[in-house]
């Protein structure tokens, strides 16, 4: 009875997430786009809510709502059914939807070709597993763990590489000591120079008008005049008639010299009006407050990067979670007396709480910006695929992740469900990663800020 | 022999002439709904793998105005392919300056690409786009653009003639007339601009009566004046030399 009535709130909650998915697919991601296939919004939105029911599982834990054997039914179900969605669903589809728009491939081998591409996806995915020292040997092929651990090494990769590229990059866009000044000057007299490249190339583009009509004219009335092949062919390889075959390849080739220098003159003015607005936006009250944030950033950035090599260099592992340990600090250095289990229980809550629901905003905003980026109206759809694969892999290994965060009795339910998985390396290959990408982030943003436009304002 | 040199230099002292009829008319559209392809098309070209349009690509046609009438002339009308990327959005003023005409295009298989229209019409007739608080700012992306009244813009700019362009018809054969066609009162081509547009065909004397309304609103004044002082002559000196 008790387990029906768990199994009805938690099915609530399910179809609460699975509606914020599809709102979330309509209004921000196909924003500009009409939805033609109904199958690859039902699919974002399945795994979207996959993902939020295992994170409410752990808060679940935290708290103690609900039964705990219905927990640990629905974490195994949970967690089946979005392995088996990340693993067979949506790689399958991926390809089908793949093969399906390539033109040269006929109606009745699509199928084949896809579950064979799967095959190749779940070989490559097999594969993965050797290089790391992942599990202890004690369990068999097709288990949970076997699955979890790949998936967990993909995930934490892309994690660490946002992590790390947002940690350099927020900084970076917040802080006006970055921003170069452009004066409205400057912004003018490029323009001016890009619309009288685009009226000398228009006058080149007339005359070349112009000659082929010649061109096309000197053929066929010297044809009709005076009749005959030879007459017309000498039309065409005379002194005259090369001249102006020249004059027509050097009109083109200055046409496209200039196109050309149009184009970089203008991703010049879009760049300086860039950088206009971003001064002009952090002059405002939000500006501001951002520009505040970002030096407090800054300071996280370095003492991470520090953190990170400090691990990695002295193989230290975490064995104390923060929350424990502050309670810790504030009992004995500053002697409060306090409820340990108490407040240990609450402020793992709002810790936990708090890093789910910044991690899902924060992907969810980098999925969009990307999707943005890339997507034309042909390739919306398969974006949107691995999109969700994406997700689904990262909010999994968030998941794994978030285990060192939490005090001991309640990572109990995470360890007993993902069994003996060697949670260290995790947290290393993290660091490792983290590390990598965010000293390649400072490496190319420096490039980057180098390249910038000068004011030419100070040269002229 | 003689005649080809002879027409080669009347054509160079033409370009005085042609210089001075500027027919500049945009076309405009959401990006990859077929603006490139679609003016290739119109110039009697095939593309086979367009690439993204950064920044303006201009292609220049000729038309023969008043086609089969004694006034028959011909115009040299430049199409102005401005991209459209929603990140270029800032700096594509630079290429609205003195235009006599614009073709709007859709995606017939995308609607929201037509919606869109709407505001690609406010970005034209809309002086401020860069101001931060304006709500064309590209930090308020998230936010969904007001709706504007099309007849109220279309008819205070009524000066420019609208053509609208449904692309891609072989993907989405079965899409009624556009709505912004009917608010704006203007014609609505539909094709596959893979396709070339044969003269005589529907699309084509549409396209033939558009670039004839939007040389009609650029040359009236002058063209009436050079007439009634000169007469017949200077319509006939243009025709023997083009």
């Amino acid at each position: 009875m008790i387990i029906v009535a768990d199994t009805l709130v938690m099915l609530f909650s399910e179809v609460l997430f699975f509606a914020g998915g599809w709102l979330f697919f309509m209004k921000q991601l196909f924003r500009d786009y009409e939805v033609q296939q109904r199958t690859v919004q039902l699919m974002f939105s399945v795994t979207f809510a996959l993902s939020c029911t295992l994170f409410e599982l752990i808060i679940f834990e935290i708290v103690g709502v609900l039964h705990s054997s219905s927990r640990f039914l629905h974490w195994k179900l949970g967690l089946f059914l979005i392995l088996f969605v990340l693993i067979v669903i949506l790689p399958y589809y991926t390809a089908y939807s793949v093969f399906k728009n390539i033109r040269l491939i006929q109606k009745h081998i699509v199928v084949p070709l896809s579950v064979f591409s799967w095959m190749v996806f779940i070989y490559f995915f097999w594969k993965l597993g050797d290089p790391f020292p992942m599990l202890s040997p004690k369990h068999g092929i097709l288990s949970i763990e076997q699955a979890i651990s790949r998936i967990g090494v993909i995930g934490v990769t892309v994690m660490a590489l946002l992590s790390g590229f947002g940690a350099v990059n927020a900084p970076y866009t917040y802080m006006t000591v970055f921003m170069r000044p452009v004066s409205d000057n400057s912004i003018t007299q490029m323009e001016r120079k890009l619309s009288q490249t685009m009226d000398i190339l228009v006058a080149k583009k007339r005359r070349l008008a112009l000659a082929e009509r010649e061109r096309a004219m000197a053929v066929f009335s010297r044809g009709s005049e005076e009749g005959g092949l030879l007459r017309r062919l000498w039309g065409t390889v005379s002194p005259a008639g090369s001249a102006l075959r020249e004059q027509i390849n050097t009109l083109e080739t200055e046409s496209a010299g200039l196109e050309e220098l149009s184009r970089h003159l203008f991703l010049e003015v879009v760049e300086l009006r860039n950088m206009k607005e971003r001064l002009e936006y952090s002059q405002t009250w939000q500006g501001r407050y951002f520009n505040v944030m970002g030096h407090f950033f800054s300071v996280y950035c370095v003492w991470k990067i520090f953190m990170a090599t400090i691990n990695i260099v002295f193989d230290r592992v975490g064995k104390v979670d923060p929350v424990t340990r502050g309670i810790e600090i504030a009992v004995k250095y500053m002697g409060f007396q306090i409820d340990i289990p108490f407040y240990s229980q609450h402020i793992s809550f709002i810790l936990v709480g708090v890093i789910v629901l910044t991690s899902i905003r924060g992907l969810l905003i980098t999925l969009t910006k990307f999707f943005y980026a890339i997507s034309s109206s042909k390739s919306s759809n398969i974006i949107v695929l691995l999109l969700a694969q994406i997700m689904g892999m990262y909010f999994v290994s968030s998941v794994l992740l978030m285990r060192m965060n939490m005090p001991s009795e309640y990572r109990s339910i995470v360890t007993e469900v993902l069994g003996d998985l060697q949670f260290n390396f995790y947290h290393r290959w993290f660091d490792v990663i983290f590390l990598i990408s965010a000293l390649s982030s400072i490496g190319f943003l420096y490039l980057a800020h180098k390249q910038a436009p000068a004011d030419t304002d100070a040269l002229s | 022999m003689m005649q080809t040199s002879m027409s080669l230099s009347k054509s160079k002292t033409d370009l005085s002439d042609a210089s001075r009829d500027k027919v500049k008319i945009l076309v405009l559209g959401e990006a990859g709904v077929g603006k490139t392809t679609f003016a290739q098309s119109v110039k009697g070209k095939a593309v086979r793998n367009p690439t993204w349009t950064v920044g303006c690509s201009v292609d220049v046609v000729e038309h023969s105005y008043k086609a089969g009438t004694p006034q028959e002339t011909l115009y040299l009308i430049e199409l102005w392919d401005v991209g459209g990327s929603r990140s270029h959005r800032n700096s594509r003023h630079v290429f609205y300056q003195n235009a006599h005409g614009v073709i709007l295009v859709h995606d017939l298989e995308n609607r929201k690409s037509e919606e869109a229209l709407r505001l690609w019409l406010t970005e034209l007739f809309d002086d401020t786009p860069n101001c931060v608080n304006s709500p064309l700012h590209p930090s308020s992306s998230f936010s969904r653009l007001p709706t504007f009244d099309t007849e109220g813009l279309a008819g205070e700019r009524s000066q420019m003639p609208i053509l609208v362009v449904g692309a891609k018809l072989d993907m989405a054969p079965q899409r009624p007339r556009s709505q912004i066609a009917t608010d704006c009162g203007v014609d609505e081509l539909t094709l596959d601009c893979r396709q070339p547009i044969s003269p005589g065909s529907t699309n084509g004397l549409k396209l033939s009566r558009f670039f004839d309304r939007v040389i009609d609103k650029q040359t009236a004044p002058t063209e009436r004046r050079r007439l009634t002082s000169q007469g017949y002559n200077v319509v006939d000196r243009r025709r023997r030399l083009y």
